[in-house]
């Protein structure tokens, strides 16, 4: 009896023609996948593909990468638990991005400095032992923030295709198709990554833009309004309000949007790939419309998703009762397509979310391999690696990674929202990188020691995953207050870190000349010219 | 609480329009100029890049690759 409700409630209008749309499409990426291959020469081509990326390409990819199917998913369960408010991250991100674009703060240097992953300057501003500590805690803060990301793109298939969530059947789709992703990131590396992310740019965002305006039409404006009202009431509307989110919970989500913008290896990475810092600049600029979208048009799918269960007496009834899924916050945006959107259509968007599901899943293995490679196996290594065996040690652990995430994603669930065990996870590297990379940039007196320091202490952010109210019964310990303490403790260590222990040394580059330090050189430079000629001057007479 | 839902509705459309002008110029220029990175990189690798007088990045790239 149960089974047929339950039967009943996740009915969806996908079918077999759905399926071969979004089979079709999945083998022509491995075709191009393999294709890229031919173009890897040597290990700047693997990772950074050879610094070739111009403003509309890399803007394409970045969108790519950065809407993936979890940010799909959790954006839309932001959206069902929080209504409108939920918007507000997408300006905040939205502005971050411009700022950030428009000063050219951090990223402009990093270009600038040919490096090709972040750690990279903590060797050339401060010391390798900097690198390999940072290298460490940022592919372990990234591999860890990827870990759910499979768990969650099943739960949208499942619910989408109608597959049973607890059977074998699920589990192999997902095992297929990262597997599929695995294969062309092995072979082609970042080239391949941005052949296939342009393809998959176009198929998402035009499946965004199907979903988004038909969640607004289907249900109009007012009606949208009338969902949120009676599931949230003011808080759905207002971020500051308390209750819902509030003014902590608004605090440290614009340091994660300034921080990950400026520093999430993803992210930068194109920036790091981009034919010139000026490119990168620019990049930046655009990826504020697309930064601001991944938040707020599937924060309207969520909306949307409430509305639905509200006007779906049965649904509402189940969504209240006892046997309603943990998860349903998650579960209702595909449902809500998979029951609305007609046959065929459904295909193409499904198409889109599982493009967007491997165009994430391909940039972020290659980040995290890559930077474990060139940051943590390559100096410690005392002969070095050759090109050759750079390369293959990223495939390597691009296999290692995927099969990590096959294993973890299996079994670890999470019970806080999706979006803060990304931001926690994601500020165990960014909460000490943004102080070790903005202080050391902009400080002339950071030293190594203080940048290891402030590095190390980005690790209390783990203490926000923990569930401290399940587990002790203890309340004011929440996310947000983690990070923000986290974010405080590193600026501490980095100050006192480099006043009690400063380098032998001044750093030889990685430093922002101020307009006065510039100044100063060139006034320097004229002199010495100056002195130089007249001793010539001299020597002739 | 009117007010509000006004701004998020202004919000929301004006980002419709930012991302569909976004698609578009990403699916135009975007071909474009991966045509031009495949390009680059085949001169590269056929050791043509001098001979074009050509950079495949769009940016000199004598400096020895940072490892």
């Amino acid at each position: 009896m149960l089974e047929t409700t339950m039967d009943q409630i996740f009915a969806t209008n996908f079918t077999w023609i759905d399926w071969v749309i979004v089979i079709g499409y999945c083998s022509l990426s491995i075709i191009v996948g393999l294709f890229a291959n031919k173009f890897v020469g040597n290990i700047a081509d693997f990772i950074v593909a050879g610094r070739g990326l111009r403003a509309w390409l890399g803007l394409a990819t970045m969108t790519g990468t950065e809407i993936g199917l979890v940010t799909l998913m959790y954006m839309s369960e932001w959206g069902y638990n929080n209504g409108f408010a939920a918007y507000y991250s997408g300006l905040v991100w939205g502005v971050a991005f411009l700022m950030i674009g428009g000063s050219g703060f951090i990223i402009h240097k990093l270009r600038e400095m040919r490096c090709m992953t972040i750690p990279e300057y903590y060797a050339r501003r401060y010391n390798k032992r900097t690198r390999i500590i940072g290298g460490i805690l940022l592919a372990f803060s990234g591999i860890l923030n990827m870990g759910l990301f499979l768990q969650v793109g099943a739960k949208f298939v499942a619910v989408c295709t109608g597959i049973p969530a607890d059977g074998w059947s699920l589990k192999l789709v997902m095992t297929g198709m990262l597997s599929l992703v695995l294969v062309y990131t092995i072979l082609g590396g970042m080239i391949s990554v941005v052949i296939t992310d342009l393809a998959q740019f176009v198929i998402l965002g035009f499946g965004i833009l199907i979903a988004t305006i038909y969640a607004v039409t289907k249900f109009s404006w007012g009606g949208l309004v009338e969902a949120v009202d009676a599931a949230h009431g003011i808080g759905g509307f207002n971020p500051f309000a308390e209750g819902v989110m509030g003014p902590t919970h608004v605090v440290w989500q614009t340091f994660v949007a300034f921080a990950a913008c400026a520093l999430w290896e993803t992210a930068t990475l194109r920036a790091l790939a981009s034919s010139s810092p000026k490119t990168a600049k620019q990049m930046y600029m655009g990826s504020a419309i697309t930064f601001s979208a991944r938040f707020i048009l599937p924060a309207t799918w969520g909306i949307a998703a409430l509305a639905y269960v509200h006007s779906n007496p049965q649904l509402a009834a189940f969504v209240a009762g006892p046997d309603a899924p943990a998860d349903m916050a998650m579960k209702a945006m595909p449902l809500f397509l998979a029951q609305n959107i007609p046959t065929v259509l459904l295909g193409i968007l499904a198409a889109g979310m599982f493009a967007a599901f491997m165009s994430t899943h391909d940039s972020y293995l290659i980040a995290w391999s890559a930077v474990l490679t060139q940051d943590v196996i390559g100096p410690l290594r005392r002969k070095g690696l050759t090109d050759k065996q750079r390369i293959w040690t990223t495939r390597v652990l691009i296999l290692v990674i995927g099969i990590f995430l096959l294993v973890f994603g299996l079994w670890y669930e999470t019970e806080a929202a999706l979006w803060d065990y990304m931001a926690v996870t994601g500020s165990i590297y960014f909460a000490g990188a943004f102080v070790a990379i903005a202080m050391g940039m902009y400080w002339r007196r950071a030293s190594s020691t203080g940048a290891s320091m402030a590095l190390i202490c980005g690790l209390f952010s783990v203490l926000g995953v923990l569930k401290w109210e399940a587990w002790w019964g203890i309340t004011w310990i929440t996310p947000e207050r983690v990070g923000i303490c986290t974010v405080c403790l590193a600026f501490t260590a980095m100050i006192v870190g480099s006043l009690l222990f400063p380098d032998s040394e001044p750093p030889k580059e990685g430093v922002v000349e101020s307009k006065r330090d510039k100044m100063l050189r060139a006034e320097l430079e004229a002199t010495e010219t100056a002195d130089e000629s007249g001793i010539q001057e001299e020597e002739a007479s | 609480m009117e007010i509000l839902s006004t701004v998020w509705l202004v919000v929301l459309i004006v980002e419709l329009v930012l991302f569909t002008g976004l698609l578009i110029g990403g699916t135009i220029f975007g071909i474009g100029d991966l045509k031009k990175l495949l390009i680059g990189l085949r001169l590269e690798h056929d050791g043509m890049a001098d001979d074009a007088g050509e950079d495949p990045g769009g940016e000199a790239d004598e400096e020895p690759m940072a490892t």
